[in-house]
């Protein structure tokens, strides 16, 4: 899957400025996030998404509710 | 020891512990009773303190005791508690729902809070939010109908919903689904228009997924939460080599980093002025970011206030009619449309019409910053693409 993404890749788009994107990308997601998510967001999807499922899992084993109202609109 | 008690016990509790019993273990330690610690459950043998060590009101060494730990729910949960279901089990659930929309022919695709975990940017939902055009939402409606979890059938999500009809959808309107008597309830919003999209999401779908940037600006929404989601997409996209993901940064010092080594074209300036301040002055490109986002905040608010306007009237006729209670899907939805005909306006934002609404939504922030920042504000015209008005017969 990764591929054809990389075949697509710009001109300007040198590996230099991909390796400063990244940075870039995973400081603002510190300064957002936090530095755990940040670190979550950054694992390959395998790993990040089991995270992600006993984060929740957990907090509705302790009694969190993530219902949402209705509304009619989105 | 085969025919101890204990023994038994610890083995069903340990196989339920797995899933393999599809039973919570909790239900099963009540047999024993509540105050029983879980080390008897297990069969593990309880630690004995000796002489000289530290012990707790139940008379356990702590130190030995660490690792074990004692089920504290209370016992009328432990008894009324059905087999658990884990967030996987939901995302695998919600995704092939989609999945089976789009074998049939039709054109859906998750967004929203499920759509930003696949592209890197966790965020905790349990939710699923799905497009779907005009053929897939009676596909959709099909699916939803036979689709059990555990045994749970799909039912509207209280009075308010909407019918999942594309003739509301088209102009606006979400419905919204729930699985009930489940111990985590599955919710499944269901819309024909991305709110805020500037282009055509059914020419953006990827897998069961929409594309990012269609994600990125559904996520300028009325809620704070929502804003980081934006700057990470945004990122993300000029990472992919997209250069629209300028659109989508709101934060100044992630946007003066990135000019640094991204192209900037002149058009993506036209389409959003506030860009034209990088690296001129960061005070006044932080003050026109955040001008940008106020509008935003009260594009929505003003988008959902004439939603809301409406459904009242619509959600009253729903409650009180008797034949909807309890009643099947099906019948449901025909009666949701009998009173969405007399109730629902298709298109309330046609209805209002656009340029009053970002009138509105302008003078809004008019008041909270000084006129003078207006002009650094984007066209919003473009982002309600989509949106119509179906014949109703």
């Amino acid at each position: 899957m990764d591929q054809p993404t990389e075949l697509k890749q710009p001109e300007w788009m040198t590996p230099e400025l991909k390796a400063e994107l990244k940075r870039i990308e995973y400081e603002y997601h510190v300064r957002a996030f936090g530095e755990e998510m940040a670190r979550v967001n950054f694992l390959p999807e395998k790993e990040r998404m089991e995270y992600l499922y006993d984060m929740i899992d957990h907090a509705v084993a302790k009694g969190v509710k993530f219902d949402r109202p209705a509304r009619g609109v989105s | 020891m085969g025919s101890d008690p204990v023994l038994r016990l610890s083995t069903f509790d340990i196989l339920s512990e797995r899933g393999r019993l599809g039973r919570d273990p909790a239900n099963s330690v009540t047999r024993l009773g509540p105050q029983r610690p879980r080390s008897i459950i297990l069969g593990i043998p309880r630690p004995q303190a000796v002489a000289g060590d530290h012990v707790d009101s139940l008379g356990l060494n702590p130190a030995l005791t660490s690792t074990i730990t004692f089920n504290r729910t209370p016992r009328h949960r432990r008894l009324s508690q059905p087999a658990k279901i884990s967030q996987a089990d939901l995302d695998r659930f919600y995704e092939s729902i989609v999945q089976e929309v789009q074998d049939r022919g039709g054109i859906c695709a998750i967004t929203s809070g499920m759509a930003c975990v696949k592209y890197g940017v966790a965020q905790s939902t349990k939710d699923c939010d799905v497009l779907c055009d005009e053929v897939g939402v009676d596909l959709m409606r099909a699916v939803i109908a036979k689709a059990t979890l555990r045994g749970a059938t799909a039912a509207y999500h209280g009075h308010i919903t909407p019918p999942l009809d594309h003739r509301w959808l088209a102009g606006g309107w979400t419905s919204h689904f729930i699985w009930e008597s489940l111990p985590v309830v599955p919710q499944l919003d269901v819309f024909s228009v991305a709110p805020r999209a500037s282009s055509n999401w059914t020419d953006a779908v990827d897998g069961l997924f929409v594309e990012m940037q269609i994600v990125a600006e559904m996520k300028r929404t009325d809620r704070a939460k929502d804003w980081p989601f934006c700057d990470s997409l945004g990122v993300k996209l000029i990472d992919s080599g997209e250069l629209t993901g300028w659109l989508h940064i709101f934060e100044a010092a992630t946007l003066e980093e990135l000019a640094s080594g991204v192209p900037l074209p002149d058009d993506l300036l036209e389409r959003r002025p506030a860009l034209r301040l990088i690296g001129i002055d960061h005070f006044d490109l932080r003050k026109a970011l955040m001008v940008e986002q106020t509008f935003w905040q009260e594009l929505d608010r003003v988008r959902i206030r004439i939603h809301q306007d409406f459904i009242r009237k619509y959600m009253h006729a729903v409650k009180h009619d008797p034949r909807v209670k309890n009643s099947p899907l099906d019948v449901q939805h025909q009666l949701r449309i009998e009173h969405a005909l007399e109730w629902l306006p298709q298109c309330p934002i046609l209805d209002f019409g656009i340029a009053t609404l970002i009138d509105e939504a302008k003078m809004a922030t008019q008041r909270l910053h000084s006129k003078e920042w207006m002009k650094f504000l984007p066209d919003a015209t473009k982002h309600f693409c989509g949106l119509k008005r179906i014949s109703l017969s």
